[in-house]
């Protein structure tokens, strides 16, 4: 069986959804596609959306990253689309934009540009795709989430290398979680 | 096992497709098929491993037709309302091929019979509606060593995979439980009767099992074995997700924790844990004294409009705006269809501060099973 849902753990007077929807909200991105899956009511609940924001359940979501990635990604209709995980509470406005306007750049020399953050040499989350990639998204057909797929477009592949440790900093186990409140 | 010659002529368009010839109709006629639940899923089964000629064929279900079944289990009509859902499949499908023998278990899959069911067939397609059948009948397949098309549906989307197929080398395929080595919480869980689920899709999901099974016993072509497809009816897209053998497996992992059949029921419900268990009340305790009760119906209304008990409705999704309608200062019974939703309401309330909440175990079903058998059910 399976434990608390992290998302709905405390993080700042809120919760962590909560955290991670409000600083998207105050980035540059033009739509938020929210996924939801396990404890969606209580989720969709909590979420004040914006008028362009909208809200996607994924009854699929037990079978890993990549259900939810493509129900989302599905929606979407932009020039590109950023993957984020919402167990990432440390990642605010800033961070977002920054890797918005890196993307931005990039894509002005190569339309099939994939951008992430790289922290001394690892790779973060999220993950900027340029629309071109949106079918090979979804028709992707491993369940944790598109690593082969970036590893398919190396040479589109652009590093954004940063030190900030918000970006590789998500919540996978109860430690992860109390050294966030720290 | 030789053809006769009306057999060569009934099943002469498919004898005559490439790789499939006399061979693989004397394949399916050797062959053995268990068909687990006569409902949505298991009608197209049904009827297409009929009509092809499949030996034997054995149909379980406990269950009788019912007027909610009609609008996706094409097998059954309007005038077998009550029937035993395996009985009235045989009867119709005797006359669609006299050819094939049948089996008919009118009785519920369990941990005590299914073995000795299962292992007289040579494959199992599994056409269940809830959890503890899946990961029983995926075990005990496991045990026997006997494939199974898998299959499910939920509102608008269904899945579909072979398991347990015997590999060329000798190992087997992946399994349910390397998907989902421990089930969801059963909250989690809603039933077709709860979700929902749209008509054709059981069509179009029992007839892609019945695809899989024939070519499982003929050999032909490649199988879902190693792959689960998606189908999403609402945008009509198919996708696959690669299945790989699990070593957490609890069955066929590296470290199995569960060598026999277990309480499947028991397995699906969770660990009880003592401070959320709900203080609840019988429909006999309501029927003797509901005076001192005030009941508050959570269903939707139009389900509400079906049949009732009198109370006040307010739908589960309309309880927080509508907080004071809701005495704090008499017992109040929660209840819905069957008590998934009236348990997720009154976790809800108790969030608001209400202390006065009673669960009315069973809900409206056991209301009619009890107390009213001429209340309407759906």
């Amino acid at each position: 069986m399976e434990g608390p849902n992290k998302l709905l753990l405390e993080f700042k007077n809120h919760t962590i959804v909560e955290q991670c929807y409000s600083s998207l909200s105050k980035s540059g991105v033009d739509e938020i596609i929210v996924v939801t899956g396990r404890d969606a009511e209580i989720v969709s609940g909590l979420l004040r959306l914006r008028q362009q924001d909208r809200l996607v359940h994924n009854a699929d979501f037990r079978l890993g990253l990549t259900t939810s990635i493509q129900k989302g990604v599905k929606q979407a209709h932009g020039d590109a689309f950023m993957l984020c995980l919402a167990d990432m509470p440390l990642l605010n406005m800033d961070h977002y934009d920054s890797l918005i306007e890196e993307f931005q750049t990039s894509a002005m020399a190569d339309q099939e540009a994939i951008l992430a953050p790289f922290v001394n040499g690892k790779r973060g989350n999220p993950v900027i795709f340029s629309k071109v990639h949106k079918p090979a998204i979804l028709a992707h057909n491993e369940m944790n989430g598109c690593r082969s797929l970036i590893n398919h477009n190396l040479n589109h592949f652009i590093r954004y290398n940063t030190e900030d440790h918000a970006f590789l900093s998500d919540i996978d186990t109860a430690e992860d979680y109390s050294l966030l409140n720290q | 096992m030789t053809l006769s010659r009306d057999e060569l002529i009934r099943y002469n368009r498919q004898i005559i497709l490439p790789d499939f010839g006399v061979a693989g109709q004397e394949r399916l006629k050797a062959a053995s098929v268990l068909i687990i639940g006569a409902g949505g899923l298991g009608a197209p089964n049904l009827q297409y491993l009929t009509a092809a000629g499949v030996g034997r064929i054995g149909v379980i279900d406990f269950d009788q037709v019912s007027l909610t079944n009609l609008q996706r289990q094409v097998l059954f009509n309007t005038d077998e309302l009550g029937v035993n859902k395996a009985t009235a499949a045989a009867s119709k499908l005797k006359a669609l091929n006299p050819e094939t023998e049948f089996e008919v278990f009118e009785t519920q899959i369990s941990s005590e019979n299914a073995m000795a069911i299962i292992v007289d067939y040579d494959l199992v397609v599994d056409g269940s509606d809830n959890l503890p059948t899946r990961y029983l009948v995926n075990d005990a397949c496991l045990f026997l060593e006997k494939p199974l098309i898998y299959g499910a549906i939920f509102r608008f989307e269904g899945q579909v995979s072979v398991f347990n197929q015997e590999l060329e080398h000798g190992s087997r395929g992946p399994n349910y439980r390397d998907l989902f080595p421990t089930p969801p919480p059963p909250e989690m869980v809603p039933s077709c009767s709860e979700g929902g689920v749209f008509g054709v899709l059981p069509g179009i999901v029992g007839s892609m099992q019945a695809n899989e099974a024939i070519k499982v016993i003929t050999g032909m072509g490649t199988t879902l074995s190693g792959k689960l497809l998606l189908f999403d009816s609402l945008d009509f897209t198919s996708r696959y997700l690669n299945i790989r053998s699990n070593e957490n497996n609890p069955v066929t992992g590296s470290n199995p924790t569960i060598t026999k059949l277990i309480d499947y029921e028991a397995f699906c419900a969770g660990p009880v844990i003592e401070e959320e268990v709900l203080a609840s009340l019988s429909v006999h305790d309501l029927h003797a004294d509901n005076s001192r009760y005030f009941i508050l119906d959570v269903r939707e209304p139009y389900e509400y409009d079906i049949s009732n008990l009198g109370g006040l409705n307010i739908p589960l999704g309309q309880l927080k705006e509508q907080l004071e309608q809701i005495p704090g200062d008499k017992q109040v019974v929660v209840h819905c269809k069957s008590g998934v939703r009236s348990a997720q309401a009154i976790n809800l309330l108790k969030q608001e501060g209400y202390t006065n909440l009673l669960n009315l175990e069973g809900g409206i079903l056991a209301w009619q099973k009890e107390i009213d058998s001429e209340m309407a059910v759906y």
